[in-house]
């Protein structure tokens, strides 16, 4: 499974639930589409987001975070990795960030 | 997307939990997950009734998830949960050693027991990844919570 370059906007803390960010270098969430049904996330996937820093350690000031980025699971819908798209991804029910594919 | 789980047409807002007592014990042991004050969605496994009022998931867990419950017979949030503040759980051991499959050998099913009244804050997603039901436990859902292997997934690489 190819990982895609990938920005990561973090939502304000009163979204996220909390003011801390991923301190670890793997972050997993799952993803929520345009195109997902309005019953998300039954039928949502997981993605693996990889950091070459935590994002607590790396958030810039406008407010986000590189990574790479892939579905955990073979029957993903990788066709929806590609460039310019762009999706959310949520901690259980909380959304945290939004998440523009860069190739 | 289609859906295909118990939420199909249900909104994914957090949901609240009732559990039906007195009389015979007609649904002890039957948890109900409801979603504001619509139907009951889902069942997820219970023991003991309603006597002793708690619920079972499960969860798979990598190896180093694995080694940091067995040192502190807890679940934490942060490193070892993927950076998440909170956990994935399941409804059966199959989806639990799917899950926990994807993160290498080593790993464990966990099953997870917690007080019935702790599961206000446990939100139902649905069918999540095209393995099973999931649900998300803020990580003070699962304080206090009994902890049991039950299934070790493939073997510890060794040096």
């Amino acid at each position: 499974m190819r990982a895609h370059t990938a920005r990561v906007r973090w939502r304000p803390p009163s979204e996220r639930g909390t003011a801390q960010l991923p301190a670890t270098l793997r972050y997993l969430a799952l993803s929520r589409f345009a195109e997902d049904s309005p019953t998300w996330p039954d039928g949502a996937w997981t993605v693996e987001l990889s950091f070459t820093e935590p994002p607590a350690e790396q958030l810039c000031d406008e407010g986000y975070s590189m990574a790479s980025v892939r579905f955990l699971f073979d029957d993903a819908p990788h066709d929806r990795l590609v460039r310019g798209r762009s999706f959310a991804i949520y901690e259980g029910p909380t959304v945290v960030a939004d998440v523009d594919i860069m190739d | 997307m289609q859906g295909r789980g118990l939420l199909a047409g249900m909104n994914p807002e957090r949901v609240s939990i009732t559990e039906k007592e007195g009389g015979a014990g007609f649904l002890a042991g039957r948890l109900f997950l409801v979603a504001g004050a619509t139907a009951p969605v889902s069942r997820v496994a219970s023991s003991g009734g309603a006597a002793s009022g708690t619920t079972t998931f499960y969860r798979g867990v990598g190896a180093a998830e694995a080694a940091d419950v067995a040192a502190t017979g807890t679940l934490r949030a942060g490193a070892v949960a993927a950076g998440n503040t909170g956990k994935y759980l399941t409804s059966t051991i199959e989806a639990a050693e799917a899950w926990g499959a994807v993160h290498g050998a080593g790993g464990q099913v966990l099953k997870i027991t917690i007080p019935a009244d702790a599961t206000a804050t446990v939100s139902a997603l649905g069918r999540i990844d095209g393995i099973g039901q999931a649900y998300w436990a803020p990580i003070e859902a699962l304080h206090g919570a009994k902890i049991d292997v039950i299934k070790n997934i493939g073997a510890a690489a060794t040096p």
